[in-house]
């Protein structure tokens, strides 16, 4: 992690884009939603790393040969072809992507998953792909890629002073 | 009540998380649950979708809800998901599309291009809430032959279950799971790190990140004398249980340790066959434990 999230915060308001957009943080957040609910200020920072994801992979700004962006852009391809996720197929594409040679190590593991009946070797398809792809082209054309803003906190607060320091009296 | 069933791809055929869908379905049925399987469904656009598009993931989503709402006549229905992630996804789509504005628009819009339509009939359940709360613990005790006496279960709820929407539970301190351990014949094992992340995909991508997250989850269930843990997720399983080998390797301290669906749990409990909750699929076998503990009934 090179930033805290309280970092990457601050780095948002203060104006750092490119800094922020080409962290290794925004990558490790698993979308627990932990911060979320614990927040005084009712941030929902967990949104705020998805937009600051999304943000990188629009610009191509993510960094290079890091396997979290890689997987995230393999399983939006597969599932735009699809319309399901295939664990192999998905896994398989990202550990190509982002280095073979750096995780041959975890081919071991598949290949147990694959005698226990855990990993398909072929993809799985939805029937109707026309329908989901009318679907998804219209949606694209009315709002444009990745443009869903970051939703504003389920109450107007003031913008904290002091980021993530809750002010007297809030618990 | 009527309820449609959704895999989601990692619980479905072939996926990491088959088991759980074995395990479920044949302890619904043990229970009079009825989960026909919603026909064609795609994937719900969790996590990784999103962080690539928001608004065409709610699309995903919406498109499961359109397809539950004309399958059941365009009455109300019940879509019940074992995957916490599919879970919460479903739910953000659902208040995206009716908080309205210009995304709600799109989204209805997009689903009127594709000839489909939702008028908000359908209620995204979990599979923990519907048994708990529906089905209800005094028949699933009924439904118990072989009491679980002895066993201590660590629940472990994981994180998209109570969060960010607290829908069925407690989001600090979750009781469903040990309600049903109880109800089970075993003995809930009280532990501080029911909703701790377990890593989600990060034990794939960054494994020194995402092992060290599941170590902290095993340390802590063992240092409790948990024989088992349980979880309610297809992810949460694999990390505990796939992926145990490797986070020993890493923190060889940590002692074998099984870590189950639910669903399998309460299979056992209900005498069910081990081949049809999906117990040889286990990496981590969950038979010996249950010798140890009632006295050779696996043997």
């Amino acid at each position: 992690m090179d930033y805290t999230p309280r970092k990457i915060v601050a780095m948002v308001r203060a104006g750092l884009r490119d800094d922020v957009l080409s962290c290794f943080t925004i990558w490790l957040c698993a979308s627990c939603y932990a911060c979320t609910v614990a927040c005084p200020q009712k941030i929902p920072i967990t949104e705020v790393m998805y937009a600051l994801k999304r943000k990188a992979i629009e610009e191509g700004v993510y960094p290079r040969r890091f396997p979290v962006p890689i997987l995230a852009r393999e399983f939006f391809r597969v599932v735009e072809k699809r319309g399901r996720n295939s664990e192999g197929e998905v896994t398989l594409r990202m550990y190509l992507k982002a280095g073979p040679w750096r995780h041959v190590g975890k081919a071991g593991l598949g290949v147990k998953m694959y005698l226990k009946g855990r990993l398909g070797i072929v993809p799985d398809s939805i029937r109707d792909r026309q329908e989901l792809s009318r679907l998804l082209s219209s949606l694209k054309k009315r709002l444009g890629h990745g443009r869903a803003t970051v939703p504003q906190p389920a109450a107007p607060t003031p913008a904290p002073e002091v980021c993530c320091q809750p002010k007297g009296g809030v618990a | 009540m009527s309820y449609l069933y959704y895999p989601g791809c990692c619980c479905a055929l072939k996926a990491t998380g088959r088991a759980y869908q074995e395990s479920l379905l044949a302890v619904a049925k043990r229970v009079g649950l009825s989960l026909p399987e919603l026909p064609d469904w795609n994937c719900c656009g969790a996590t990784m979708y999103m962080a690539v598009d928001e608004t065409r993931s709610w699309g995903l989503s919406l498109r499961n809800l359109a397809l539950a709402e004309r399958h059941s006549g365009n009455g109300g229905v019940d879509l019940v998901t074992p995957c916490p992630a599919c879970y919460v996804v479903m739910k953000k789509a659902q208040k995206a599309f009716t908080d309205g504005g210009a995304t709600g628009e799109a989204l209805a819009g997009a689903l009127a291009d594709a000839g489909l339509s939702y008028r908000g009939q359908v209620r995204v359940r979990h599979p923990l809430d519907v048994l708990v709360n529906d089905v209800g613990l005094a028949r699933i005790r009924e439904a118990v032959k072989r009491p679980l006496s002895g066993l201590r279960v660590a629940s472990y709820y994981g994180c998209l279950l109570t969060r960010p929407f607290a829908t069925f539970d407690d989001p600090a301190n979750p009781q469903s799971l040990d309600r049903l351990v109880e109800a089970l014949g075993a003995e809930p094992v009280d532990w501080p790190l029911k909703t701790r992340c377990c890593g989600g995909s990060l034990t794939g991508t960054v494994e020194e990140v995402g092992l060290r997250l599941a170590y902290i989850l095993l340390k802590e269930a063992q240092r409790r004398n948990a024989d088992v843990v349980i979880t309610a997720c297809p992810f949460c399983e694999c990390n505990l249980e796939c992926f145990q080998r490797k986070v020993r390797k890493e923190y060889p301290e940590l002692a074998s340790l099984p870590a189950v669906f639910f669903t399998q749990l309460m299979g056992v409990a209900f005498g069910l066959e081990s081949k049809d909750l999906g117990l040889q699929r286990l990496l981590v076998p969950l038979e010996p434990v249950l010798e140890h503990r009632l006295g050779g009934v696996y043997a």
